[in-house]
C-alpha cells in the first residue's frame, strides 16, 4: 500500500486536493510558497529577466513558472564555446613537477620551511607532527616551449609540444585540505554531498544538442586506485533527474542494462515503452510530480541510446595514425588514452558536458617515480586530444580543462631526498590549464611565490572558476538559480568572479 | 680505471688550491709597497719566501688544472689562454725570486724599482689567468662590463608610453633572435641586441633597407619556409610568429628607423596598432566585454525553430534578441539520404539571416545541394566537412563577408580551392584535414597571411 493511497489520507479539502493532483511538496512549491516568491521575484529583479520576454507576469508566480523563466532567458550572453570537456586528475596533481617553475628552491633543498612563509597554516595530520618541514625542489627538469616560451616540466613531453594552445592558470586555491570535501566542492560549489554538478548544471541551463545522447557523460579510466571517486560526483543533486551525468564504461556494456536481454526483440521494447510511457503518463496527470517526467524522458532516451551508444563507441573508423597519436593505450577501452579519443568522439556529437576522471595523483610518498608514471599514463592522450579536436575544427568552440582538486606542499612529506620524496595536500595554490573556445590561448595567469606555498598575483578562487566556465558558456552565474528547500542555489554559492583577464 | 678516477678526484681540486697562489701574491704585492715606508722596511725580508710559496702552489695548480682539463668539457680557446697564463705566472714567480736570491744578485744586480715592476706585472698576468678562469667555469657573460652597461628595460605601463624600437621590436629579437646574434656569439658575425649593431649588419652586409621590408635580409630569412638552409631561426628554435613578422615589416617599411619613438606619436594604422597592443598584452577587456559584434538585427519567430526541430535539426539559440542561432543536422548513417537533405534545407530560408553556426557535417551533400548557404549573409562559423563536395564549393561560400571559419576536412578540395576562397574578408581559419591538400609550406609562402591552415 502506497503512502498515496486514500485510506493513508486525512479528507480535509487541502489533501483532498493533494491527493487528486500533488503530493506535499510539490504542492507546498506550487500554492503557498507562491506570493513570498513574487515578492522574492521583485527583490531579484526578476522583472528585468520579466522583460526579455514577451509575456509580462500578471499577479502571483509560481515557483515552477519562475524556473522556467530563467531557463527561457538564458543565454545571458553569446557563448563562445558549446561543449566542455573537463580532465579531472583526481588526487591532486603536484605543481612543482608540472606548471609551476620554481628554480630558487634547488638552492633551498633541505632547507626549513620558513615560518613567514607557512603563515601558521593548519596542515594536514598527515604532516602536521613532522619534526621538521624540509623544502623539496622538483626533481623534474623545466624547459621553455612554443612561441609562448612557457615553462614545462619535463615529465609532460606532449602537453609541451601544444602548450601554445594553453591558458594555464598558476593561482588557483581552494578551501578545502582534504581529497572528499574539496573534490566535492570542485564539482559542485560546495564541500557537502547534495548539490548539482557543473555538467548537471550546464545540461539544466543548456540543454542537449543531441536528443540521442545524454548531454553529460563521465569517463573513469579503468584500473584506477587512490582516492575514490563516486557517482555523486557527478550527481544531479537537486536538479531534475535526466541531468545527472551517464557514466559510459569499459568493455561491451559500455551503459549498464541498456541492451535488452537476450532473445528480446527491439521492436517489443519499443512497444513495452510506449505503454510503459502511457501508464506514466496517467500516474503524472495524478500526481505531478517531476520526477516522473525525468523518468518519462529517460526511457526514451535510453531506447535512442540502445542505437546511438554502440554507434559512438565503435572504433572502426579510427584512422591508424588516429591511434597513434593517442598513444598505444587507445586500443585498449577504459584507459586515459582510449577515453580521450571517445571523448573527443563525445564531443563531434554535440555532447555538451563530457568529464574524464583519473585517479592516482595523492603523491604522499615516492612522488617521483608515482607522478612520473601518472604523467607517462596521461601525457600523451591528453596532448593528442587538443591536436585532434584542432584539426577537426572543434577547439575553437570546445573548452578543455584540465586539473585536480588542490595542490601538493613545498616540503617534503616523510624523509626526503634528491630523488624521493613526498608531498601533502595544499590548497591554497595550485595550477590548471584551459584551452580551446573562449580562453586565451599561450598564456600563463597568475603568479605564486618562490616557493608555490602563497598566491602573489592575480588569485582565481574555486567560485571564480565556475563563474568563467560559466560565462564562456554563455550563462551569467548569478542569475541560473535553482530553489530547493526553501531557498535559490547556484553553482557559484553566494561567490564567484568571472576572471576577464584570461577570456579571449 | 682506478687512476682516471684519481686523476678526476686531483683534478677537481685545482679550483681549490688555485687560490693559494693568489692569496700569497696579494699579500706579497702589498708586503712590496709597504716595504717602501722605513718604519716597515723589514717586510723586504718576507718577499722571498711569499715568493717561493706563490711559485710552489702556482706551479702544483698548474699540474692539477691539467688533469681538470682532461676530464671536462670546455671552450678550447679560453683554456688555452687560461693554461698559458698559468704556466707563464709560475715561471715569472720562479724567476723573481731567484732574482732576489743572494746567490744571482751576485752576478747581476736589479734595481729594487724593476723588481717591483716585475711584481706588478705579476698581479696583472694573474687577474687575467683568474678571468679566464673564471670565464671556464661559470661563462664568459659572467663577470663582463656589459652588466654594468646594460639597462634592463620595463616593460612599459601602457601603450602610450611604450617606444616602438625599445619595447617591441628589441623586445622581438631578444626573444627569437639575441641567443644567437649577440655581442658575444655573433653568428654570421651579426649582433641584434642593439640598434647600433642591427643598422651595422652582418657577414653578409646590411640586414635591413628602411623603407623597404622586401629588400631586406632579415624579413627574408624568417619568412622562408622552416625547412629551407637559410631559415632563421635555424636550428629548429622557435620561430617568429606571423604576428611578430607582421610588426617587424611594419616597423622596415615605415622607415624610421631610430630610438625612443612612442608609439602615441607614430599614427600607427588601426591594425599595426592592434597587433602591437595584442603583442604588449594591453589589449584583452575590449574583446571579452561579449558586446554582440554580429550584424543580426532581427528576433526569430518562434514557429519557425519548431518546425526546424520537428524536421530533425539540432537548433541552438545563442543570443535571443536579436536571435543568433546555431544550427546543426545530425542524421544516423542509415537515415541519410543527399535529395532528402536537400529538401531539409530549404526550411532554413526563413531564419537564414540569422544564422551565424551552421554545422553540416557528414551529410554527403554535393555543391549544389548547398545553394541555401548563399543567403546566410551573418554567417560566421561553416562545417562541410566529410561531405561530397569538392572546389566549386567557393563559390558557394564566397559571399559570405563575415564567414570566419571554414571546415572542409574530408572532403575532395584541392590546393584551388584556396585560391578561391583568397581574400574573403572575415576568414581566419580554414580546415583542410584528411583531404588532397597535401603542401601545407608551399601553401604557406603563397597565400595570404590571415589564412591559417590548420593541417596538422
Amino acid at each position: 500500500m502506497s503512502h498515496h493511497h486514500k485510506d493513508f489520507r486525512l479528507h480535509t479539502p487541502e489533501f483532498e486536493q493533494i491527493y487528486k493532483k500533488l503530493d506535499r511538496r510539490n504542492f507546498l512549491t506550487k500554492t503557498s510558497l507562491g506570493l513570498g516568491t513574487l515578492a522574492l521575484g521583485s527583490l531579484f529583479g526578476f522583472d528585468k529577466l520579466n522583460s526579455n520576454s514577451s509575456k509580462r507576469t500578471t499577479g502571483i508566480i509560481s515557483d515552477e513558472d519562475l524556473q522556467k523563466q530563467i531557463l527561457a532567458n538564458l543565454p545571458h550572453f553569446a557563448p563562445k564555446a558549446k561543449r566542455v570537456v573537463y580532465l579531472f586528475m583526481s588526487g591532486g596533481p603536484s605543481q612543482y613537477e608540472t606548471f609551476d617553475y620554481k628554480p630558487k628552491l634547488v638552492d633551498m633543498m633541505g632547507k626549513e620551511l620558513p615560518e613567514s612563509i607557512r603563515g601558521g597554516q593548519r596542515l594536514t595530520g598527515m604532516s602536521a607532527s613532522q619534526s621538521s618541514l624540509p623544502i623539496a625542489p622538483s626533481f623534474a627538469a623545466f624547459n621553455q616551449y612554443g612561441q609562448s616560451q612557457t615553462w614545462v616540466s619535463n615529465l609532460l613531453p606532449h602537453t609541451a609540444k601544444v602548450v601554445d594552445d594553453l591558458c594555464i592558470v598558476k593561482s588557483v586555491f581552494t578551501d578545502h585540505i582534504n581529497h572528499d570535501p574539496a573534490i566535492t566542492f570542485f564539482q559542485t560549489g560546495h564541500q557537502l554531498p547534495g548539490r548539482p554538478s557543473i555538467g548537471s548544471w550546464l545540461s539544466y541551463g543548456l540543454g542537449s544538442d543531441n536528443e540521442n545522447l545524454p548531454s553529460f557523460i563521465v569517463l573513469v579510466s579503468k584500473n584506477g586506485s587512490g582516492q575514490p571517486l563516486y557517482a555523486r560526483l557527478w550527481g544531479n543533486g537537486f536538479l531534475p533527474t535526466e541531468h545527472q551525468g551517464v557514466q559510459f564504461r569499459a568493455g561491451k556494456d559500455p551503459v549498464l542494462y541498456l541492451n535488452n536481454p537476450d532473445g528480446y526483440d527491439g521492436e517489443d521494447r519499443k512497444e513495452m515503452l510506449n505503454y510503459l510511457s502511457k501508464l506514466n503518463t496517467i500516474q503524472n496527470a495524478d500526481i505531478g510530480d517531476p520526477e516522473i517526467d525525468a523518468r518519462i524522458a529517460q526511457y526514451e532516451m535510453a531506447y535512442r541510446m540502445q542505437t546511438s551508444v554502440p554507434d559512438v563507441m565503435d572504433t572502426s573508423d579510427e584512422t591508424e595514425e588516429t591511434f597513434e597519436l593517442y598513444g598505444p593505450d587507445s586500443r585498449d577501452s577504459g584507459t586515459y588514452a582510449a577515453n580521450c579519443l571517445l571523448a573527443r568522439k563525445l564531443l563531434e556529437k554535440d555532447v555538451k558536458f563530457v568529464q574524464l576522471y583519473h585517479q592516482g595523483w595523492d603523491q604522499h610518498g615516492n612522488l617521483p617515480k608515482g607522478i612520473a608514471h601518472q604523467c607517462k599514463n596521461t601525457d600523451q592522450a591528453t596532448a593528442a586530444l587538443i591536436t585532434d579536436l584542432k584539426r577537426r575544427g572543434l577547439l575553437e568552440d570546445t573548452l578543455v580543462i584540465w586539473g585536480g582538486e588542490f595542490g601538493r606542499t613545498v616540503y617534503s612529506q616523510g624523509k626526503l631526498a634528491a630523488d624521493n620524496y613526498g608531498r601533502d595536500h595544499h590548497p591554497r595554490c595550485f595550477s590548471m590549464w584551459m584551452a580551446g573556445a573562449g580562453v586565451k590561448p599561450g598564456i600563463s595567469y597568475g603568479e605564486t611565490d618562490d616557493f608555490s606555498y602563497n598566491i602573489t598575483q592575480n588569485p582565481v578562487h574555486v567560485h571564480d572558476f565556475h563563474a568563467t566556465i560559466m560565462k564562456i558558456l554563455g550563462i551569467d552565474h548569478e542569475q541560473l538559480t535553482f530553489k530547493s528547500q526553501g531557498r535559490r542555489f547556484r553553482l557559484t554559492d553566494v561567490s564567484g568572479k568571472v576572471i576577464p583577464d584570461i577570456l579571449s | 680505471m682506478v687512476i682516471s678516477t684519481i686523476q678526476t678526484f686531483l683534478g677537481h681540486l685545482h679550483p681549490l688550491l688555485v687560490h693559494l697562489p693568489i692569496g700569497f701574491l696579494i699579500t706579497g704585492i702589498i708586503f712590496e709597497i709597504l716595504s717602501y715606508r722605513k718604519d716597515l722596511h723589514f717586510l723586504k725580508e718576507t718577499s722571498s719566501l711569499i715568493l717561493l710559496l706563490s711559485a710552489v702552489s702556482a706551479s702544483i695548480s698548474c699540474l692539477l688544472g691539467f688533469l681538470l682539463s682532461a676530464s671536462d668539457d670546455y671552450d678550447p680557446d679560453i683554456l688555452t689562454n687560461h693554461k698559458l697564463g698559468g704556466i707563464l705566472l709560475s715561471l715569472l714567480c720562479f724567476i723573481i725570486w731567484a732574482l732576489q736570491k743572494k746567490w744571482l744578485s751576485s752576478i747581476i744586480t736589479i734595481p729594487k724599482k724593476l723588481l717591483t715592476s716585475l711584481y706588478f706585472l705579476i698581479i696583472f698576468l694573474l687577474l687575467y689567468v683568474g678571468h679566464q678562469g673564471g670565464n671556464l667555469t661559470h661563462g664568459s657573460d659572467y663577470l663582463s662590463f656589459e652588466i654594468l652597461t646594460k639597462k634592463e628595460r620595463i616593460p612599459p605601463k601602457s601603450m602610450d608610453v611604450a617606444l616602438m624600437y625599445e619595447d617591441v621590436i628589441q623586445a622581438i629579437l631578444e626573444k627569437k633572435c639575441v641567443q644567437c646574434h649577440n655581442k658575444s656569439k655573433l653568428k654570421g658575425n651579426l649582433n641584434l641586441s642593439s640598434l647600433s649593431a642591427i643598422k651595422k649588419g652582418g657577414k653578409h652586409g646590411a640586414i635591413l633597407t628602411a623603407g623597404f621590408p622586401e629588400k631586406s635580409e632579415i624579413i627574408r630569412r624568417i619568412e622562408l619556409n622552416e625547412t629551407d638552409k637559410e631559415f632563421m631561426p635555424t636550428d629548429g628554435k622557435t620561430p617568429l610568429t606571423n604576428k611578430e613578422i607582421e610588426i617587424l615589416e611594419y616597423w622596415i617599411k615605415s622607415g624610421n628607423i631610430t630610438e625612443n619613438q612612442q608609439l602615441s606619436t607614430l599614427k600607427l594604422p588601426k591594425e599595426i596598432n592592434d597587433l602591437i597592443a595584442g603583442h604588449l598584452g594591453f589589449l584583452n577587456e575590449k574583446s571579452s566585454n561579449n558586446e554582440l559584434q554580429t550584424q543580426v538585427k532581427t528576433a526569430v519567430d518562434q514557429k519557425y525553430l519548431d518546425q526546424l526541430r520537428k524536421a530533425g535539426f539540432s537548433v541552438r539559440v545563442m543570443y535571443q534578441n536579436p536571435t543568433l542561432l546555431d544550427i546543426r543536422l545530425m542524421l544516423a548513417e542509415d537515415k541519410i539520404s543527399p535529395d532528402l537533405v536537400f529538401e531539409k534545407l530549404k526550411l532554413l530560408t526563413p531564419v537564414a539571416q540569422n544564422i551565424i553556426w551552421l554545422n553540416l557535417s557528414g551529410l554527403y551533400l554535393k555543391n549544389e545541394q548547398l545553394q541555401v548557404l548563399k543567403q546566410m549573409e551573418n554567417l560566421e562559423k561553416l562545417r562541410l566537412d566529410k561531405n561530397d563536395i569538392d572546389d566549386e564549393i567557393a563559390s558557394y561560400v564566397r559571399n559570405l563577408n563575415y564567414l570566419n571559419s571554414l571546415n572542409l576536412n574530408q572532403t575532395k578540395v584541392t590546393s584551388k580551392v584556396l585560391k578561391e576562397l583568397y581574400g574573403m574578408p572575415g576568414l581566419k581559419t580554414v580546415y583542410l584535414f584528411q583531404t588532397n591538400v597535401k603542401t601545407p609550406d608551399t601553401l604557406k609562402s603563397s597565400l595570404p597571411k590571415l589564412i591559417l591552415f590548420k593541417i596538422l
